[in-house]
């Protein structure tokens, strides 16, 4: 709940490194980043999704700050899971779906695209 | 907490609590027990009906029976008429595609048992303009008001359209008591779903009306209670409390009805002042006085409940959002709405124990929370 009442980095990232959009169930999760080196330094999320969708993708703006791109080309669903302690069995999708947000993002940095 | 979720259920009025207690306690007993404690029990479920009778109109108590709320009354109209002896002549059921789930989930396992079961549309108001019945038509079910547009619907005319063909009309009016006068005499109707719990009595409790002219089949049967139509052993508390709530309200229906507009559309303008992306969904000509229903385009509506809910004020959805289905609301998915105005629907249903204040403060608590989401959605500037 305390990120969805209180998700970080709403926004967008000016000039990023990488950015994606993931669509799921209706919902759309768009994932900036801006890296130095080899290192994610910024991370911001938008999401019109529901209240699992915007805990979620705030994880992972969470997660993915301050990770190297080749470790953070490894999160998963899980991960989102495990960072927020768990979410109810009906929300699960969308950690699957910041996950998958996230990656695309660290692909497009990664400059390999989708 | 601000309640704002009446047409969800009313909390339980002082009346039906004070009279529910004996029953719970000391004179609790099965109203089909010969003994004193029996007879009491069964003389405080017979004043209830006549309180809940007179509340609908429904000439002599007679045609009132208990049920265990709405949804029981619901599929027991439609069950009830059609498992009766088959009329191969009239073997189609007419319903409105806005009804509740009680209605249409009935309508389709009627349908899977041979009944012909024809759909009423509407449109994107939730508006229903004609009532296609034809001598095949046995039984006619269109609501009162529905539970979250809150659009009401012309009985009066229905029912005469439904007669001059010979089909029978039942109305579930589960969210037009206590709200709006209901009289199923002057409407015409055949049958009347009630529920108690929305109109302040406990939950658990409804009622059906049955036309005296009119035969219906029992749903539940056993023991032969209410005089054989509807078996299993009172629930004399609950049904008691109905009685008391409708007894407390009876004669004030205008005025709670002026209150509660008065309340809603306090809210209701403060939010579309301040918010020029919310829309007001429904017949705004022909609504219940206590609800809103409105939509915030791009924003999930189930994220504003829990924001809101956070800050203290109980509201509803208009669609259920289970991550990986999304199911949409049958009522606004059949008013053929674009799904961001599905997903972003809200309700707000007040009632006469509301007051201004909580309205001022539930409309600056929504405001703040879409002009958040919004922030989170990228539809407006980070603040």
């Amino acid at each position: 709940m305390d990120h969805f009442l209180n998700p970080r980095n709403v926004g967008s990232v000016d000039g990023p490194t990488g950015m994606a959009e993931n669509e799921d169930c209706g919902d759309v999760a768009t994932i900036s980043l801006r890296v130095d080196g080899e290192q994610i330094v910024e991370a911001r999320f938008q999401t019109t999704g529901c209240s699992g969708a915007i805990a979620c993708c705030s994880a992972v703006t969470e997660l993915l700050t301050g990770s190297a791109l080749q470790v953070a080309s490894e999160l998963t669903a899980e991960d989102v899971i495990d960072y927020l302690d768990g979410l109810p069995t009906d929300k699960r999708g969308c950690a699957k779906m910041a996950a998958m947000a996230g990656l695309k993002a660290v692909r497009d940095a990664l400059g390999a695209g989708d | 907490m601000i309640y704002l979720d009446y047409n969800a259920s009313a909390p339980l009025h002082e009346a039906a609590y004070e009279a529910m207690q004996p029953f719970l306690g000391e004179r609790s007993a099965n109203a089909s027990s010969l003994h004193r404690l029996g007879r009491e029990a069964r003389d405080a479920v017979e004043q209830a009906r006549e309180y809940v009778g007179a509340l609908m109109g429904a000439g002599s108590p007679e045609n009132v029976f208990f049920t265990s709320g709405g949804t029981e009354s619901d599929v027991w109209a439609l069950r009830g008429v059609f498992e009766q002896k088959s009329n191969t002549e009239r073997n189609s059921l007419l319903v409105s595609t806005v009804e509740h789930p009680a209605v249409l989930d009935t309508a389709a396992y009627l349908s899977k048992h041979g009944v012909d079961v024809q759909y009423i549309e509407v449109d994107s108001t939730g508006c229903l303009y004609r009532l296609p019945v034809t001598k095949k038509t046995r039984l006619v079910s269109v609501m009162a008001a529905n539970n979250e547009t809150g659009n009401l619907y012309n009985l009066k005319s229905m029912a005469l359209w439904a007669q001059r063909e010979g089909a029978l009309i039942h109305t579930d009016a589960v969210q037009a008591l206590g709200k709006i006068p209901v009289n199923v005499n002057q409407w015409g109707v055949d049958f009347c779903s009630v529920s108690a719990h929305k109109i302040g009595g406990p939950q658990g409790v409804g009622a059906l009306y049955v036309h005296p002219d009119t035969s219906i089949g029992p749903l539940i049967t056993g023991g032969g209670q209410e005089r054989g139509h509807r078996s299993g052993t009172l629930n004399v508390a609950g049904i008691v409390g109905f009685g008391a709530v409708a007894k407390a309200i009876a004669g004030k229906i205008d005025e709670r009805s002026r209150r509660m507009a008065a309340l809603r559309d306090r809210l209701e303008s403060q939010i579309l002042t301040a918010l020029k992306t919310v829309h007001v969904l429904g017949d705004l000509e022909h609504r219940l006085p206590n609800t809103t229903l409105l939509t915030v385009p791009g924003i999930k509506g189930e994220a504003i409940v829990l924001e809101m809910d956070a800050v203290g004020v109980a509201i509803s959805t208009g669609a259920a959002c289970s991550s990986g289905s999304g199911e949409p609301s049958s009522v606004l998915t059949a008013m053929r709405l674009a799904n961001p105005k599905i997903q972003g629907a809200i309700r707000f249903s007040v009632g006469v124990e509301n007051t201004e204040e909580e309205m001022d403060q539930a409309a600056n608590a929504f405001i703040q929370c879409v002009e958040r989401l919004l922030t989170v959605a990228g539809q407006i500037e980070n603040v």
